[in-house]
């Protein structure tokens, strides 16, 4: 059993993590045989944060009442993602204080007050940490270091085992990730043998990905957080990086996009809600990319492309070997989202309806709702990411549209037409109803309802 | 063709495919839109001791971009070599400043073990960093850190800057006024300067220090290669004297020590040392006073301009800035002046210790036969409101002569009954500095005459006075001469009744006259 433990730092780490949840819910493959996200982010009224975890919670719930054993070809859900705490996160305390009274700067013998007064500035001092470090990392780096103090981290510690990888995701050019990083990395590399493991940590293979600037912020002058420093911040870190980071990595990898989009300028907390970016589902890729490839001695650097330079990208757009890892799956799921959305409350008549037992009650049951609840923001995840800038639009995303076999954009899904048979949401109930017959009935209800879509949709998208 | 999602120059890649470490080179391929010349401090190095990091990275920049710039890695750079400059000329400012020190031992020590929680998480922060990227930044538990605290600044502690095992010197990332510099130059301020630019005797030192630190250009590349991109924009001079006694000027250097203490201040266990006492080098001032008399003294005032000055001469380590004005008055004994815009101790002649605050008016044109009348004519005349410390310099005679085609002192009418005084005064090279003063002539005579040293504003007041000597010999040498002084005093007024006068007298040698017994009748 290896797992793979990722690592979450900030509002960026947190979106990673939902694109990796919702790549996941699809089936995109992962080779570990558990993921455990673990955030860190002091800012715990983070609006991104609190969306990732309740997809995580409703992942594991729907996860949970699903099995995979050799008679099941259903991919949906089918990597575990396990949680160490109840939040998937390493609480970091005290961060509602100004810095200066954090480190409790006024005691401090004259020698250390000389020296904390020449390393921090005074607006450092003088900081409000509640919204993370807006861009001053530095501050991060002694904040965020409560890891030899933390129950989470030393469950941490006590739960890694041999075999098992460390992936860690942090934004460059803000606070939070770009310090927490760092920090994080010095503290598994030289963690303290009073942790379980502490060997197993300090040699353990380690994947990061640091995001370079994909989304500027619009101008607001009473805002500490400034787009166009974004660059020359993102040059000064990976500086750093060279030195301090990159030798202690096993698998670096690193992604940005210039071509971007300003968000509205919130320095953190409930605010901060960023829409998703094609960005977050590249750099999910990355983990998977990671877990996927076998332990290396040398220390890897990766960078990811597509094939054309375009600002909505759609499938055709992408790399084969990207178009091979995510088009069956993301389609497949877009399609289930879609039926369930609008279809199969009228369906309930149908053949594969009674073939796998389910009905009115089924949907009234709290599974359906979360599964629901959890396929909408998978849409609102696509509906975003098309949206912004650079867009992945490989979707039409329209769900009132009855051609939803015409909605890939650049590949048509076979969909019956003159002397073909069945066109579009018949078609799919065709093949639902076809699927049907091939599931094994002594399983629960819930495999048997998401394994015949998985079926169906896998049908629909194979066929040419 | 392929995009990459990247923000530098490099091979097509596909998916996550393997790629090349992001070295210095791709860093610097990386355009920001700001270009280099963001003026925002950079605040995203993820360590606590980012600053040293950001400092070590702005010579690194500039070395590129050139030494000339407003960008943020220059003003770094330039605040940079304004702490090491601190440091090498301590002793002209160890009134303002203090050195103390941080010993990682102790006082990491310290921290960790004080029993405070929040000391305990900053300093296991400050050690997590300090021992993991030691490598990187010379860190080491055998050198410590030495920092500059401005005692004039406005918190109770101001740490302007310190040492830096990666590239000497660092600041912090606040802004100061402060009120000294080097020549024209005030440190920390927003006008960057190139080391080309400075003290001459301070880039030999640094070479010097270069020369001093074992592994100096692996240990401090980046200061290495903005050093030897200085080089060549350094006059010829003192090229040849770098290349030739760098190590043997060191050696000459004594150490920095702390508060005159036997803490030695170093960088890397190298000790720092002190710039030689800058009183040789001001006596090359073009501003040295040019007297006329036989001045035994061993050293000669400056004459410094109180007014906007044309000529280009050299100060102590600059020209002289055409708009710097110098203090018409200064109180501290002229021997333990400290010179204006520049900070070294050295004694220097403002207006006021030449020209009086209040100049006499008689009631009758003197008869210019017998005095000089600085070249007034009118239906009245003035005494020359002259101090004794002029004549210490120079002559009665001197003052009728011509210096660059003017008088040495004329006094010049104006408007209503005023008059400017004005007094050229000899420096080095056959250059004059000119000192003027107005006197203003009160509303009418019983008003009380108003006057300001400070202001370089003079008064006049007229006195029925007179005086007369006798006899009218020349004596010879071999002669002690004796004269007789009568001074009469008609003035009338109720201003002037109860005024006391005092009379005091030098030999043509500006030497007191003492023993002198009056009489009254």
């Amino acid at each position: 059993m290896s797992k793979l433990y990722v690592f979450g730092i900030g509002g960026t780490g947190a979106r990673v993590l939902k694109s990796l949840s919702f790549l996941l819910a699809s089936g995109v493959a992962c080779k570990s045989d558990s993921i455990v996200p673990i955030i860190i982010d002091p800012d715990s009224a983070n609006g991104d944060l609190s969306k990732t975890t309740n997809i995580l919670r409703h992942y594991q719930k729907i996860r949970k009442e699903l099995s995979f054993d050799t008679s099941s070809k259903n991919e949906f859900f089918k990597t575990p993602i396990e949680s160490l705490s109840p939040n998937f996160s390493i609480k970091v305390q005290n961060s509602n204080k100004r810095f200066k009274e954090f480190i409790d700067y006024g005691t401090l013998d004259s020698k250390n007050k000389a020296l904390i007064s020449l390393l921090f500035s005074e607006k450092n001092l003088n900081a409000d940490m509640e919204v993370g470090f807006k861009g001053n990392p530095n501050m991060g780096s002694v904040v965020l270091n409560q890891f030899n103090q933390s129950d989470d981290f030393k469950a941490f510690a006590s739960s890694f085992a041999q075999g098992d990888k460390i992936f860690i995701i942090s934004s460059i050019f803000g606070g939070t990730g770009a310090s927490g990083f760092p920090l994080l990395l010095k503290n598994i590399r030289s963690a303290d043998s009073s942790l379980d493991n502490f060997s197993l940590l300090q040699n353990a293979q380690i994947g990061a990905i640091s995001v370079l600037p994909y989304f500027g912020v619009k101008k607001d002058e009473g805002s500490d957080i400034e787009k166009s420093t974004f660059v020359s911040k993102t040059k000064a870190a990976l500086r750093y990086y060279q030195h301090g980071v990159n030798d202690s990595v096993n698998a670096m990898y690193y992604i940005g996009d210039d071509v971007n989009k300003d968000y509205e300028n919130n320095e953190g907390s409930t605010a901060q809600k960023n829409d998703a970016h094609f960005i977050e589902l590249a750099s999910a890729l990355a983990i998977l990319n990671f877990a996927n490839t076998s332990e290396s001695d040398e220390n890897q650097v990766k960078e990811f492309g597509i094939e054309n330079d375009v600002n909505s990208i759609t499938f055709n757009h992408l790399n084969d070997k990207t178009k091979f890892t995510i088009y069956k799956p993301l389609t497949q799921y877009y399609l289930f989202h879609l039926y369930t959305k609008t279809k199969l409350r009228g369906k309930l008549d149908m053949n594969f309806a009674a073939n796998i037992g389910i009905n009115s009650n089924f949907l009234a049951e709290d599974f359906y709702s979360t599964l629901r609840g959890f396929n909408d923001a998978y849409w609102q995840w696509l509906v975003q990411m098309s949206k912004n800038e650079r867009g992945f639009n490989p979707f039409t995303l329209e769900e009132s549209n009855e051609n939803v076999l015409d909605s890939i954009k650049g590949i048509q899904l076979k969909n019956g037409g003159f002397l073909q048979g069945t066109s579009n949401y018949e078609r799919f109930t065709e093949k639902l109803n076809k699927t049907s017959k091939q599931i094994n009935k002594s399983v629960n209800i819930e495999n048997r309802f998401v394994e015949n879509f998985y079926l169906a949709t896998e049908n629909l998208v194979k066929e040419k | 063709m392929a995009k990459v999602f990247r923000f530098h120059d490099g091979n097509d890649l596909y998916d996550w495919q393997d790629s090349n470490p992001l070295n210095d080179k791709a860093i610097a391929a990386i355009v920001d839109p700001n270009g280099e010349h963001s003026s925002r401090e950079i605040t995203s190095i993820p360590s606590p001791f980012a600053r040293i990091d950001l400092v070590r990275t702005a010579f690194n920049v500039v070395s590129k971009m050139g030494p000339e710039g407003d960008s943020i890695h220059h003003k770094m750079v330039s605040d940079a070599l304004d702490i090491g400059q601190i440091f090498f000329n301590y002793e002209k400012f160890k009134d303002k400043i203090e050195i103390i020190s941080w010993n990682p031992r102790n006082d990491l020590e310290a921290l960790l073990n004080n029993g405070n929680p929040s000391h305990k998480l900053l300093g296991e922060s400050l050690r997590l960093y300090y021992v993991q990227d030691a490598d990187n930044y010379n860190f080491s538990y055998d050198s410590k850190l030495y920092l500059i605290n401005y005692k004039d600044g406005q918190n109770p502690i101001n740490i302007i800057g310190g040492t830096s095992p990666a590239s000497l010197f660092f600041t912090s990332a606040n802004t100061y006024n402060l009120d000294f510099g080097d020549g024209s130059d005030i440190f920390l301020d927003d006008e960057y300067l190139p080391l080309q630019k400075r003290d001459p005797e301070y880039i030999k030192y640094l070479y010097a220090l270069k020369e001093s630190i074992p592994n100096f250009s692996s240990k401090f590349n980046e200061v290495d290669e903005y050093l030897s991109m200085i080089f060549p924009l350094l006059t010829p001079e003192l090229r040849t004297s770098i290349k030739n006694e760098t190590v043997s000027f060191y050696n000459s250097l004594s150490d920095l020590n702390i508060d005159g203490g036997g803490e030695v201040v170093e960088i890397l266990n190298t000790p720092l040392k002190k710039g030689k006492d800058k009183r040789d080098k001001i006596k090359e001032s073009n501003f040295v006073i040019e007297p006329i008399n036989n001045v035994d003294q061993e050293l000669l005032p400056l004459v410094l301009p109180n007014d906007n000055f044309s000529g280009q001469l050299m100060y102590v380590t600059d020209f002289w800035k055409n708009t710097d004005k110098t203090p018409h008055y200064d109180a501290t004994p002229i021997s333990e002046r400290i010179l204006p815009f520049d900070g070294n101790k050295f004694p220097y002649l403002t207006i006021s210790d030449l020209l009086e605050p209040v100049i006499i008016r008689t009631e009758y044109p003197i008869d210019g036969f017998y005095f000089d009348k600085a070249n007034f004519n009118g239906d009245k005349s003035f005494l020359l409101p002259l101090k004794p410390l002029f004549f210490k310099y120079f002559s009665t005679d001197f003052l009728s002569s011509v210096i660059n085609s003017e008088r040495v002192f004329e006094l010049k009418s104006l408007p209503a009954g005023s008059v400017e005084a004005i007094l050229r005064v000899p420096v080095k090279n056959g250059n004059h500095i000119t000192f003027k003063r107005i006197y203003y002539n009160p509303v009418n005579q019983s008003h009380k005459p108003e006057f300001s040293e400070l202001d370089n504003k003079g008064a006049v007041i007229e006195n029925r006075i007179n005086i007369a000597i006798t006899p009218f010999y020349e004596f010879p040498e071999s002669i002690q001469p004796a004269y007789n002084i009568a001074y009469y005093d008609a003035d009338r007024i109720p201003l002037l009744e109860g005024n006391v006068f005092d009379y005091e007298y030098y030999s043509s040698k500006n030497d007191l006259i003492r023993n002198v017994e009056p009489v009254r009748r």
